[in-house]
């Protein structure tokens, strides 16, 4: 009796977690989708068992926002190297995302995949300000200081900026 | 592409953050529902007598340490049954080998070293004394004296 409770305690908070950041895993779960192999559909439902099955490991020392991200990010960088095994869709295939592609979102796209190529960790803190976190979050969830996360991120920037020279 | 990169940033940022997600309701409930489906993990205070017990046999530790003992074990027996039926005796300066049917004792060496030496058993012999080398160590260096 005691157990199912808690399981319905349980589903109830996942529900409500999930109703309050959807609009953010999705973003998460966007920006790291841009080769067409996979749905961002199937990785958001990835991302929803891993927060299911992790749920009680959430210690509330950083807010839930950064706790998802940290998941979610771990979770599609898993998805991504099992997608690297598999064929890789024709050049020019649009991508069978869920939303429709707009020039904004191709350019987002392009901006992500030269983001993919930076060092893991200047990879993580890039997606993280571009999804909106703050410098001081992003130090905790990477471990690093405040000065360091801003350091890093003008550095990414510009090798982004050079890759993107490049590439015109 | 034909943007400078300092506003294809700008405009990145912009659509990050108004992204909403387009999944509907009932399909984000399903997939939802499809996540609370997967086992449960246990409640962190849940008594070790509750938790399911796993076989011994299904523990990696227990795999490896039984391989241990087997290539250990197998070896042995092998190499100790290899030599058992062979004996080599020193004896007036040679060395002489035997070869039994039978696992190699000393009783059953000096039989034989008595049948080779002395073929006319009817006949007193001195007594001699032979170092039976092999096969073992247990064995070896063992004094023999036959009549």
């Amino acid at each position: 009796m005691q157990a199912e409770t808690h399981s319905k305690e349980r589903e109830k908070a996942f529900h409500e977690l999930i109703a309050r950041h959807k609009d953010f895993i999705y973003n998460v779960c966007r920006s790291y989708r841009f080769s067409a192999s996979w749905e961002v559909e199937d990785a958001y439902q990835e991302v929803l068992c891993t927060l299911w099955r992790d749920m009680d490991k959430f210690e509330r020392r950083s807010s839930e926002r950064t706790w998802i991200f940290r998941v979610a990010r771990n979770t599609l960088l898993q998805l991504k190297r099992k997608e690297s095994n598999l064929p890789q869709p024709e050049a020019g295939t649009p991508a069978p995302y869920y939303d429709e592609q707009t020039p904004d979102m191709e350019n987002y796209d392009f901006l992500m995949q030269l983001v993919d190529n930076l060092a893991k960790l200047d990879s993580q803190i890039v997606h993280a300000y571009i999804e909106g976190f703050s410098y001081k979050e992003i130090a905790q969830m990477t471990h690093l200081t405040v000065p360091a996360v801003a350091m890093r991120l003008v550095r990414a920037k510009e090798q982004l900026r050079s890759a993107y020279n490049k590439a015109k | 592409m034909e943007k400078d990169f300092d506003e294809l940033w700008n405009e990145c940022l912009r659509t990050a953050q108004k992204k909403q997600c387009p999944i509907p309701d009932d399909r984000l409930e399903q997939m939802i529902a499809r996540a609370i489906q997967q086992p449960q993990p246990l409640p962190a205070d849940t008594p070790a007598s509750n938790k399911p017990t796993v076989s011994l046999w299904r523990k990696p530790w227990f795999r490896a340490a039984a391989a241990i003992l087997l290539l250990i074990l197998i070896p042995a027996t092998l190499i100790h049954r290899q030599h058992i039926d062979t004996a080599t005796i020193a004896y007036g300066g040679q060395s002489l080998h035997f070869r039994s049917n039978t696992d190699c004792n000393p009783a059953k060496v000096v039989d034989l070293v008595v049948k080779y030496i002395d073929p006319q058993p009817d006949q007193p012999t001195q007594v001699q004394t032979a170092t039976l080398l092999g096969p073992s160590s247990s064995k070896r260096n063992n004094l023999i004296s036959f009549r």
